[in-house]
């Protein structure tokens, strides 16, 4: 998951273009997404985020977000699948449990959306630095630095808190702790010598970041910024050809 | 004991290689050193140890288990696993049930756990705080918390990265004490360490390790005088190797200030090698 | 620069005075280790004087700190390190930002620095850290030696009198930590930045700093220039405190009687200290005890 969220290095167009722009862009399409319900609109969205993560030369990166959406998505239908007994009966995937033709549209139709919808949130991330996107909120959209900071920080720290539970996760295990049950009881207990650990860490990791925010001015009055982020063409481009997308969404849907 | 054939691993299928094709073997009460700059593989290859990585080729046995088969939870029985950061691994309220977790978990019979526990703590100089809680205590009691309760397995290997990192010369004294008698009652220790100090103190062999590779594999005395595959891997001898070798040949076999002195004297007084 | 007179401090929430009775004054373009066994003080001391205590650790505060003739009680964290610039244990938890010259502005765009100066300050603290070529780099694929040059050159960008440094170094590799070492010694000779380090790695304080503290339960009971430190061996192991290993083999020369200058602060000099005894130019030459232990 934390691929999902971290900033890729790169300097395409695409990661020229303004945050406000990729915003605009990831917002925009997550919203289209749920106003249209057609299984070609949507995966032609997704189409045009690969386009886009292949275009930035992200695609590696991009593949295995893709690869993990598309495992939540499928799950998402299988449920789905089981709680639609409206239709026509296709076919039994269990003595039982039938497919039947409406379940197998709205469960399809579920997933494709929730690919679709992640996806450009996702792109946004990864093609865009932390600090930009901080401007662009506190400058453009007028958010107050400081919560735009415990945001931006906050998804930011995602990655640091992951890698700490899998060192968590590894220094349990070589005490003989058995981190791989089914049994939902004894999950939860499985859970607790990993989460008290991370938990300590996270506390000292954020008093550092504090003091270390401190000794530095942080919210002492009012901030400058070193990078103006301008408008070019291509912005406005990208973002009338976003805009377009939406009632394309709701014509088609 | 352990047995490493040509291992190699990368996390992933696209990912350069981590280890590049390590063959080592590690015997019966051996005291190795593992030393090479951050990202040179080396806690890699330690978590290859207990099953925590698993080989992307060649293998790893232990005690004639192979870690590709075997749970790490089983491997546990066989080598203790300190990690760098005692904070990684310390949940419990008390001391006690901190030493108690790995046992526990290891499924020991309840009757001897208790004595066990109290054994280990008198060994590690825990005795008085078996109530207190782990976090009140300082780092370098935390560490040895963390010690006791990998020794608490009574594992006949013990793995640990970095152990001394972070505290101060007193409390690495005293953590590398313990780990030598352990080593002197026939524990197989390997160890990472950027201590060159610490190094040339307690362990007997060193392997350096750099780009994933094994550079040099030798006793710690002949190893700690290749400045040059030193150097490659980012370290520098000891000080005393260091000035031994800016006199050539005269003090090579010198290692610590005691065996410098000596070898001064018997230059310096009259009827003595002149340099 | 720095001074302290009478100072002790208390955490909230505990009875035990974390340092107590200091009274030290630290000089324009020193170079200052700090040393002693763990909870001996040494992390509170560097905190009094980039402001984070009384400012973040409350506490009863005792006595007064003056940098750069500001009582710090006074001043705040955010005014004070304009003077004093902080660098702490790790970096991961201190780099706020995903690229490097984005770090370096962070603390300027704070103070709200006009874009223009921002440009100026950004390109000198990359040039006065030596990392230069590290500018378009992603914070998170550097190496932890770069990693804590990055939060010195951030620190700096702020052009501070004074850099304090708390244990810099103890997650670093030795090419790291001499790395660190190697660009303090130069902001310290070549830009007079005064610098204040408490660090384990004595070897490398005594390589590197003119003037060493050792603390001991929240007292200083040792504060002089490095050599004369050292002469002090014995009474430092028997404080827990390591020794370079050059002052101990000096040490075991001069009970021979074979040296009586004073003791080498790194290897260079350890090797003319040698080759003086085996040239025999050393005058003050006596038939040697043999029995070394």
């Amino acid at each position: 998951m934390k691929q999902m969220l971290e900033y890729v290095h790169g300097n395409s167009l695409i990661h020229r273009l303004n945050p406000l722009t990729k915003l605009i862009f990831a917002v925009v399409t997550c919203v289209a997404c749920f106003i249209g319900s057609n299984h070609l609109f949507l995966l032609g969205i997704l189409l045009f985020t690969i386009i886009i993560a292949g275009a930035s030369g992200i695609l590696g990166r991009a593949a295995g977000v893709y690869k993990a959406l598309f495992i939540l998505g499928l799950f998402l239908m299988l449920f789905q699948l089981l709680f639609t007994p409206q239709g026509r009966i296709l076919f039994y995937i269990l003595p039982g449990v039938p497919v039947t033709d409406i379940g197998l549209g709205f469960s399809s139709l579920l997933m494709l959306r929730m690919m679709a919808a992640l996806a450009p949130l996702s792109l946004m991330l990864m093609l865009t630095p932390m600090n930009e996107l901080l401007t662009a909120m506190t400058h453009n959209l007028k958010v107050p630095y400081r919560y735009a900071f415990a945001v931006v920080t906050a998804l930011r720290f995602i990655p640091a808190f992951s890698r700490e539970m899998d060192q968590i996760m590894q220094a349990q295990r070589s005490r003989g702790h058995e981190t791989d049950t089914r049994n939902p009881i004894k999950k939860i207990r499985v859970i607790i010598p990993m989460c008290i650990p991370l938990l300590i860490s996270s506390v000292r990791k954020v008093e550092t970041m504090a003091i270390s925010l401190e000794t530095r001015g942080f919210c002492t009055g009012p901030r400058s910024c070193r990078k103006k982020l301008g408008f070019t063409l291509f912005d406005i481009l990208a973002i009338i050809l976003v805009m377009a997308a939406l009632p394309v969404s709701i014509i088609i849907g | 004991m352990i047995s490493i054939r040509n291992l190699s691993y990368r996390y992933n299928k696209k990912a350069p290689l981590v280890l590049d094709n390590i063959s080592l073997e590690i015997g019966r009460g051996e005291f190795v050193a593992l030393v090479g700059q951050n990202g040179a593989g080396k806690t890699t290859l330690l978590k290859q140890l207990n099953g925590l990585l698993k080989p992307s080729s060649g293998s790893v046995t232990i005690n004639g288990l192979d870690t590709a088969t075997v749970k790490t939870s089983e491997l546990a029985c066989h080598i203790g696993f300190l990690f760098q950061n005692p904070d990684h691994q310390i949940f419990c309220g008390t001391v006690y049930d901190e030493i108690r977790f790995g046992l526990v978990n290891t499924r020991r019979q309840q009757e001897l756990i208790d004595g066990r526990i109290r054994r280990i703590a008198g060994l590690l100089g825990l005795e008085g705080m078996l109530d207190r809680n782990p976090f009140t205590l300082s780092k370098g009691e935390r560490q040895r918390v963390a010690l006791a309760s990998v020794l608490a397995l009574e594992t006949e290997i013990l793995v640990l990265d970095e152990p001394t990192t972070g505290q101060d010369y007193k409390e690495c004294v005293e953590i590398m004490e313990i780990v030598k008698s352990l080593n002197q009652q026939g524990k197989t220790i390997i160890m990472v360490s950027h201590d060159m100090e610490v190094v040339v103190d307690y362990c007997e062999r060193t392997i350096v390790l750099h780009n994933g590779r094994v550079l040099e594999d030798d006793d710690t005395g002949i190893v700690l005088r290749k400045t040059e595959s030193l150097g490659m891997a980012g370290l520098e001898p000891p000080q005393i190797i260091q000035l031994a070798q800016r006199f050539g040949p005269l003090f090579q076999d010198v290692i610590s200030p005691e065996d410098m002195a000596r070898a001064i004297i018997s230059c310096a007084v009259p009827g003595g090698v002149r340099a | 620069m720095i001074r302290f007179n009478d100072v002790s401090f208390s955490y909230e929430n505990s009875d035990e005075m974390a340092v107590r009775n200091i009274n030290a004054h630290i000089g324009r373009g020193e170079f200052v280790g700090i040393i002693g066994p763990s909870g001996a003080g040494k992390s509170t001391l560097l905190s009094m004087i980039n402001g984070v205590i009384p400012h973040f650790y409350k506490g009863d505060f005792y006595g007064e700190v003056l940098v750069c003739g500001r009582d710090t009680v006074e001043s705040t964290c955010g005014k004070l390190s304009h003077h004093v610039g902080s660098v702490f244990q790790d970096p991961e938890s201190q780099i706020v930002s995903t690229v490097v010259e984005d770090e370096i502005a962070f603390g300027l765009e704070n103070f709200n620095i006009p874009a223009g100066e921002i440009e100026a300050r950004l390109a000198e603290a990359l040039r006065m850290a030596g990392i230069e070529h590290l500018r378009h780099e992603s914070t998170a694929a550097l190496s932890g030696g770069q990693k804590q040059r990055v939060t010195i050159a951030a620190a700096i960008a702020l052009r501070p009198e004074i850099l304090v440094l708390d244990e810099p170094t103890s997650q670093l590799d030795p090419r790291g930590s001499r790395q660190v070492f190697t660009t303090l010694r130069q902001l310290n000779r070549e830009y007079g930045i005064t610098i204040i380090i408490v660090e384990q790695k004595v070897m490398l304080l005594s390589e590197f700093c003119s003037r060493l503290m050792v603390m001991e339960k929240g007292r200083i009971i040792m504060d002089g220039p490095t050599r004369s430190v050292l002469e002090h061996n014995d009474r430092l192991l028997e404080l827990g405190i390591n020794c370079p290993r050059i002052v101990t083999l000096t040490k075991l020369l001069k009970n021979a009687s074979l040296w009586s200058g004073g003791y080498p602060v790194d290897v260079d000099e350890a090797e003319t200290v040698v080759r003086g005894i085996m040239e025999g130019t050393h005058d003050q030459y006596q038939e040697p005890e043999l029995s070394i232990q």
